[in-house]
């Protein structure tokens, strides 16, 4: 990163709407040129809406029906990441640099970036720290998310400041496999996400939110930081967009980046499996917590007995490492303890069913 | 595998902050991209060891079809990795021949772990093959270049797949 000492354009936008929301800091990206200004925007959307990652298709990722029926538009950034669930309760930190005046990794970008937001809040009050490569943590919970793309010579990396945050609609606006994983989706979220107002009980005012993260990106970058205005091809540019980013073209053009399961935050993931045995489907549900089984449940058309040996069996895996030879270790003992008759599912049926739910690794 | 010391190319790569460098290969430094013309009228394109480095593990990457045109300076590809997006530049114009998604497919890391070898993006038909043309560098000067790069950007190349 070469040194700079011109001061950063400043954009508050205040709120505007989902799509502009969204728009905006794509058009100052593509509408960088040389020797413009390096501009933080702070803009907030003045409805709920829902946003997914460059690659990922809309139909795996978001119930379309249930976002329809809430009116909220579902929009696709050019920013990688998953399906997430935007609001005014959020206020979008979103830098638009020459790619010359940041760090030259994405790791060395967001570990700057996630900085400013740590101090942010920590000046806030809230004991945030970083967790790399670009989540921020409080006491365990995950607060607000960070994105980044190249823009033409524009990099830009996002990101928001959490007031409050809605689990409940946002396990409504997820595709998810069953109402039960929904559910476990809302449990984990409402675990291990937090938010300003979860943190202080009231969240501060807006101003003294913005001060402290302007005071924050000025001291981690060593740049002033002055107030500006949008350009009149930035708004033509945003105009365009807005077209674009609205088409049903765009929003369901071809994704591909699949994505098993929920990642909740780096270390947090909810996902479910199955698998075919001799005796039956068996369906596997599992959070799985840096590795270990912090939750687990079955179901299926397999037959048991005694009854509950789903749920025992369940119960014999929770705190278990995500490893077969671990896995298969418990179900053996438990096999061999309780000596359950599950006719035609064996314990390697077990191992595979819990294999097919957490094996997976979940991209971000 | 390619060790990152450089055991891959005996003689024939230099490795700087550990970025590989192989000397037999034309670059456009900035853009951090690597050509090999294969002698049948096509050149492939890749990721330097720098630029996976700086992107960090892909995660997914589209290309663009075979027989699309390629202006110089547009993207044909685009990558994922940790939540950044990206294009892939290609510093000549001509038309997509071949993409490399098969490997991609087989091993998504296979540019973070073989930068110059597996790990190619795209085969291209270009317009005209002028590399000096089209400002691109070989040899020692092309690792002079790099190296002052490399030292520019501060980084140090790691082969993040591993």
């Amino acid at each position: 990163m070469s040194q700079h000492d011109t001061p950063i354009r400043l954009l508050d936008l205040g709120t505007v709407d989902p799509l502009r929301s969204q728009t905006i800091f794509h058009a100052v990206g593509y509408a960088l040129t040389e020797g413009a200004p390096d501009t933080i925007l702070l803009v907030s959307p003045n409805a709920p809406y829902v946003s997914i990652g460059r690659h990922q298709d809309v139909d795996r990722e978001v119930d379309r029906a249930v976002c329809a029926e809430l009116g909220f538009p579902v929009i696709r950034r050019e920013v990688g990441g998953g399906a997430v669930y935007l609001d005014g309760n959020q206020l979008f930190t979103q830098w638009i640099f020459d790619a010359e005046h940041l760090p030259a990794t994405v790791e060395e970008r967001f570990t700057l970036y996630c900085t400013t937001l740590v101090d942010a809040y920590r000046a806030l009050g809230i004991e945030a720290a970083y967790r790399p490569v670009n989540d921020i943590h409080v006491n365990g919970r995950k607060i607000g998310g960070t994105g980044a793309a190249r823009m033409d010579r524009a990099e830009v990396v996002v990101g928001s400041l959490m007031f409050d945050f809605d689990v409940l609609t946002m396990s409504r606006v997820l595709k998810v496999p069953s109402e039960k994983f929904r559910d476990k989706v809302f449990q984990t979220m409402s675990e291990y996400m937090t938010t300003m107002r979860r943190e202080l009980g009231e969240p501060p005012a807006r101003a003294v939110v913005v001060d402290a993260y302007v005071a924050a990106c000025s001291a981690a970058l060593g740049r002033s930081i002055e107030p500006g205005v949008l350009r009149d091809d930035e708004i033509a540019l945003a105009e365009r967009l807005d077209a674009r980013f609205a088409s049903k073209e765009w929003l369901e053009e071809g994704g591909g980046l699949r994505r098993p399961g929920v990642k909740i935050h780096e270390g947090v993931r909810v996902a479910e499996g199955a698998h075919k045995a001799g005796g039956g489907l068996i369906r596997c549900m599992a959070v799985v917590r840096d590795d270990v089984l912090e939750d687990i449940a079955f179901s299926g058309d397999f037959t048991a007995r005694p009854a509950d040996v789903p749920e025992r069996l369940a119960e014999a895996l929770i705190g278990c490492t995500v490893m077969e030879d671990a896995i298969r270790a418990r179900i053996i003992a438990f096999y061999e303890q309780g000596r359950p008759e599950t006719p035609g599912v064996t314990a390697d049926d077990w191992v595979t069913a819990v294999l097919q739910a957490t094996s997976t690794a979940v991209p971000a | 595998m390619i060790d990152p010391v450089g055991g891959e190319r005996p003689g024939n790569g230099i490795v700087h902050r550990g970025c590989l460098i192989p000397l037999d290969l034309w670059y456009d430094v900035s853009r951090d991209v690597w050509l090999r013309p294969e002698g049948d009228g096509t050149v492939s394109l890749g990721m330097t060891d720098v630029a996976q480095t700086r992107a960090g593990k892909v995660l997914h990457i589209t290309f663009k079809k075979v027989g699309r045109r390629i202006e110089a300076g547009q993207s044909a590809a685009t990558i994922e990795s940790a939540k950044w997006v990206g294009p892939f530049p290609s510093p000549v114009a001509g038309t997509v021949v071949a993409t490399n998604a098969g490997a991609f497919a087989a091993d998504i890391l296979v540019a973070n772990r073989d930068p110059y070898e597996l790990g190619w993006l795209l085969r291209l038909e270009p317009d005209e093959w002028d590399p000096g043309a089209a400002g691109l560098v070989t040899g020692s000067t092309a690792v002079d270049q790099y190296e002052q790069r490399i030292e520019a950007l501060g980084v140090s190349c790691i082969r993040c797949a591993d």
